[in-house]
């Protein structure tokens, strides 16, 4: 029996023996056919090109996400009959661990693949396999884009783990002994640190190879504006100068192309806010209704990104909104009752016609009764459920100018704010609006500090100038920007005025800037929710403002987002009211199963 | 070798057993019928129950036995001997009268008494509804119940129901009435060329020749216009006046729905004035909503919205009827002035115009004393003098006091010294000769309350040219018109 055993041990063992010498060789370890490996990615600037795009591509994987969490947690987008208890649970802010809208992981992958790619883009200006142009061009976006998911990780979770280096295991992110985790207010500090020190803060240059078509697709607008981001960052921070100057640039630099000898159409109108037929009144549809990369809507968009039929991920916006599709998210009966009380400016200085054009049939749609959230939507029909094409909007030309007259409010320029949020620069420093074009106008139509008609004239990032003349005919650059309102005919809005100025001496004197401030605020947000509802803002500016007067209105978000609930008369209002007015609700947990 | 043989011997056994055990057809026991009730069908059931015998000799007179038998799945409450000892032998000796007694007790599907939370409405074979408690079926009480059998249910009960009348076959089986001869005046006969025989197609036309005689159906314009009582699955309060109360609603009403039309003869205006008079009296008989006595309360409202109040105390019979009840009163209770209501002329809803002159918008503003948005037309540069836009409401015969709200909100500054050009309209009836009218009257800015331009009498109930004129002017700007609407409340004496 023993003779036995030793035999059969000897068998295996020298089986096992022979099998474990023979994978010594390379056996199989075959390389892959349809991926890259690690070794002969990241060989040249085309490599790094299909670095930046890929992670593009994946990025579009959480931009529904982002979407959902922004809208569905604010007072605009509600949930429909057909939702499942994790949606309600985002609009009643009782999220629970196992949620899987509020998992950030998806956030984190493509961080991950932005730490990854940033430290191979250094590994390649070591080898010199980039020129030096190349690698901050490269390096800056991705470094852009990290920080814009940070960012929104920070608006969404509050306290995160601020991770620049690749790791290994995403659990591990939960482990707050390896990956602490940082407030907000620090990591916005690091997020513009690190943007500032960004060493190319513009667009892909003309030439650049990553401007170029794919499948179809000019990749002009997929990439974030850097400086769109950078002021969205000191907006938060409060660095009131900082971020209208960022924004100001924004403006500048998308001008440059059209800086010629005769300047034409696009010199006046692109990022500005212009009065073109082609996207005011009904046809600011057209930013929303015309395909990814048209003409037009350009001027409007800086950042925005397609959902191609033929490829994935697809339009995940057609399922969530349309009624025929799942219906999962509809626009908020306070959002519908929002559009409903705004009056036209289709009857002079008097009252015009009810309800804003972007409402009813543009921002939202009735589709037999049901409301349906239709900016997304806008070209599909269900008779053709495979003409899925579409674009997501991140960054337009109203979010732009909203967050520049918070800035210029918040900076003493209130007057600034006004005319971007009604109409226009050139109606508002002129004490004949409208009074024709022979007339001297030396010394009106620009912006003035103070007094707008004998103040010092402003300095950089708010001096805008305005003239326009005939003979000799002169258009001074800002002269079509016509402001969020005027642009779809609505009337102006003011604050009231008792609030905070001296009513009995001309010029009017500011006695109460806080009030002034805070009241021309409520309007900017108010205008906000009327123009980019359901593209994403929402969450971020109420909690922008609510952070800003947790010490003086601290119950703000709780009656905002309150407000929703006592629109659509839900028994939840008292509930979520009561949950919002602890500031420790206002985050979603940082953790996942 | 003993071995092998100890293990064949195993699995041989084993073979056997499991053989033996496979003779015998579990599923077969599985799915046998154990209950022995579950192969009988109701006919069988009933017809073994002594008890019930004359409810099987009444399915077997009505040829309801075959249908109980059959295969379909039913509930029946099958009244005792006792509780048909009684019943009339009118109905007993009479088939067709038979055969929707013994239908009003059978129902398709099956129905437990564990069911209705608290009652269920069931719609028996004869197409009456019938109330179904834990413990009632209609009056009668359930005495045995839940006797469940291969097609359905069988309960029995202590009380044989008749087939209730439902308000339109109450009435129509009442004695002759002012009300009933009215309302079946109302009737006529409807061909319905989809439900028709058609036996052969035209060849000129290609229209379908329809047999003679198929495809009519009677029709009543009260049921059609008003409430349709005779519908089994609504629940309504009918009222029926007896004649005194239908005269003296008559004597109230009818110098509103006087017609003096010049071109009738006065005896034909006469019938006419009386036909309208009756419609608008039954017009507001028939109520919605599911009452009895006890629970009537203080006011209904019409199907034309007015609200009528009635009084227990007029109540000379209250009837249950099929689809609700009914009562017979001696008089009903309004106020004269919800029931000849103000007539509301809406200014963008005209009927004809006086050319194709000008621009005509209509325009949405919001009254912001009332935060209530309206509409208005608003015409203007026609450059014709008393350019008229015209209206024609349905008015009763009354003196009226004439109103108008006409918010002009347009043109309202003008450049200093100057000051905004007002223009005026006015109101004129009849015809297009624009007489006789009120006097012109300015339109004031921003003035969004009902103006007072006038008395008018109308001599004549029916539909009136009303005219929205403009300014004798054909200055532009001076010869504008605009309205929201006219209002015309009568006097009420």
């Amino acid at each position: 029996m023993k003779k036995k055993l030793s035999k059969i041990f000897i068998t295996v063992f020298s089986v096992m023996i022979c099998l474990s010498i023979l994978s010594c060789s390379k056996m199989f370890d075959i390389e892959p056919k349809s991926a890259v490996s690690s070794e002969q990615m990241y060989r040249n600037v085309y490599d790094a090109d299909a670095a930046v795009i890929g992670i593009y591509g994946k990025f579009l994987n959480v931009v529904d996400r982002y979407v959902i969490l922004n809208e569905l947690r604010s007072d605009l987008a509600d949930v429909t009959p057909n939702s499942n208890q994790y949606l309600k649970q985002l609009s009643t802010h009782t999220v629970t661990v196992d949620n899987p809208y509020a998992d950030p992981r998806p956030f984190y992958e493509v961080i991950l693949n932005c730490n990854d790619a940033l430290k191979n883009f250094d590994i390649m200006r070591s080898e010199l396999k980039m020129t030096e142009d190349e690698y901050k061009q490269r390096y800056s976006d991705i470094g852009a884009l990290r920080t814009w998911l940070y960012f929104q990780l920070g608006i969404q979770y509050g306290n995160i783990p601020y991770v620049t280096e690749p790791i290994e295991n995403l659990r591990d992110l939960q482990n707050e002994a390896k990956f602490p985790r940082i407030g907000f207010d620090q990591l916005l500090n690091n997020l513009i640190q690190f943007t500032e020190s960004l060493p190319f803060k513009y667009p892909y240059p003309t030439g650049s190879s990553l401007l170029s078509t794919y499948d179809t697709y000019y990749t002009e607008k997929i990439f974030i504006n850097k400086n769109c981001l950078l002021g969205d960052l000191y907006l938060w921070k409060g660095s009131w100068t900082q971020a209208a100057t960022a924004y100001r640039e924004v403006v500048r630099v998308g001008g440059i192309p059209y800086n010629v000898v005769s300047p034409g159409e696009q010199y006046y109108e692109y990022y500005m806010l212009a009065y073109t037929a082609n996207t005011n009144g009904g046809n600011w549809a057209n930013i929303f209704r015309n395909p990814f990369g048209e003409r037009y809507s350009n001027y409007e968009i800086m950042w925005n990104l397609p959902f191609d039929k033929n490829f994935n991920p697809k339009n995940p916006f057609i399922d969530l909104f349309s009624t025929s599709g799942s219906y999962l998210i509809k626009p908020s009966d306070l959002a519908i009752n929002n559009w409903n009380a705004q009056l036209r400016n289709d009857n002079g200085t008097l009252p015009g016609t009810p309800t804003d054009i972007r409402g009813n049939g543009i921002s939202y749609r009735m589709v037999g009764g049901l409301p349906e959230i239709n900016k997304y939507t806008y070209n599909y029909s269900p008779l053709l459920p495979f003409e899925t094409n579409g674009k997501v909007i991140l960054y337009r030309g109203a979010n732009l100018f909203l967050r520049f007259a918070e800035a210029a409010n918040h900076d003493g320029r209130d007057r600034i704010a006004y005319c971007f949020l009604n109409d226009g620069i050139s109606r508002n420093y002129d004490p004949v609006p409208g009074g024709g074009n022979s007339r001297d106008v030396t010394n009106i139509q620009q912006t003035r500090f103070g007094d707008y008609l004998t103040g010092p004239y402003e300095t950089a990032p708010y001096y805008f100038d305005a003239r326009v003349g005939d003979y000799p005919q002169f258009r001074n650059g800002w002269y079509r920007a016509v402001g969020l309102r005027s642009r779809t005919s609505n009337m102006n809005l003011a604050v009231d005025s008792t609030r905070s100025f001296n009513m009995a001496v001309r010029p009017r004197v500011v006695t109460n800037r806080v009030n002034l401030i805070n009241d021309l605020d409520d309007l900017l947000i108010a205008e906000s929710g009327l123009e980019t509802a359901f593209e994403g803002n929402r969450w971020g500016d109420l909690l922008r403002i609510a952070l800003r007067r947790k010490a003086t209105d601290p119950n703000y978000l709780a009656n905002k987002i309150g407000a929703k609930f006592d629109a659509a008369h839900s028994a939840d209002a008292a509930a979520v009211r009561a949950k919002l007015t602890d500031p420790a609700n206002w985050y979603l947990p940082f953790r996942w199963k | 070798m003993i071995a092998i043989k100890n293990q064949y011997f195993i699995f041989l056994s084993l073979f056997i057993g499991l053989f033996l055990s496979g003779c015998t057809d579990k599923w077969e026991d599985h799915n046998k019928i154990q209950d022995s009730i579950l192969a009988e069908n109701l006919l069988a059931q009933i017809k073994t129950n002594p008890d019930l015998s004359k409810f099987a000799d009444y399915l077997n007179k009505t040829g309801y036995d075959k249908v109980v038998a059959s295969s379909k799945t039913f509930t029946i409450w099958a009244p005792t001997n006792l509780a048909l000892q009684n019943l009339d032998p009118a109905i007993v000796n009479d088939t067709a009268k038979l055969k929707p007694f013994v239908a009003n007790h059978i129902s398709n599907q099956s129905y437990l008494t564990s069911m209705p939370n608290p009652l269920l409405t069931i719609r028996t074979l004869n197409g009456k509804n019938i109330l179904f408690t834990k413990t009632k079926f209609e009056e009668a009480n359930i005495v045995t119940a839940n006797r469940y059998v291969g097609n359905g249910v069988l309960h029995t009960i202590d009380l044989g129901i008749l087939p209730k009348l439902n308000a339109w076959e109450y009435l129509n089986n009442t004695a002759t009435s002012l009300q009933k001869t009215f309302l079946l005046s109302q009737s006529y006969i409807f061909r319905d060329s989809t439900r028709a025989v058609v036996i052969g197609i035209d060849p000129k036309t290609g229209i379908p020749i329809l047999k003679e005689g198929t495809g009519y159906f009677p029709k009543n314009y009260f049921l059609q216009r008003v409430a349709d009582v005779s519908n089994e699955d609504a629940k309504y309060i009918y009222v029926i006046l007896t004649d005194a109360a239908f005269t003296a609603e008559k004597a109230k009403l009818s110098k509103y729905f006087t017609v003096n039309d010049p071109i009738k003869t006065p005896a034909r205006n006469t019938f006419i004035s009386d036909s309208i008079t009756n419609w608008n009296i039954v017009k507001d008989l028939a109520f919605k909503g599911d009452y009895t006595l006890a629970t009537l309360p203080d006011t209904l409202t019409s199907n034309d919205s007015i609200r009528i109040h009635l009084d227990k105390t007029a109540i000379v019979q209250s009837i249950k009827v099929s689809n609700g009840v009914v009562f017979i009163m001696n008089r009903i209770d309004y106020k004269m002035s919800r029931k000849i209501k103000p007539v509301i002329i809406e200014g963008e809803y005209y009927v004809s115009n006086y050319g194709n002159n000008g621009t005509r918008t209509t325009i949405t503003r919001r009254n912001p004393n009332t935060n209530v948005d309206f509409r208005e037309i608003y015409y203007y540069n026609t450059g014709v003098s008393s350019y008229w836009i015209k209206y024609q409401p349905t008015v009763y015969t009354a003196s009226y006091k004439v109103y108008w709200v006409a918010v002009r909100d347009f043109n309202t500054t003008a450049v200093a010294p100057a000051v905004p050009v007002m223009f005026s309209q006015r109101l004129a009836f009849g015809t297009t000769a624009l007489l006789p009218a009120f006097p012109y009257k300015q339109v004031d800015i921003l003035n969004y309350n009902e103006v007072y331009l006038g008395d008018y009498t109308v001599t004549s109930y029916g539909k009136m040219d009303t005219f929205l004129v403009g300014a004798a002017n054909t200055t532009n700007g001076q010869n504008s018109l605009v309205l929201d609407y006219i209002k015309m409340v009568p006097v009420i004496n």
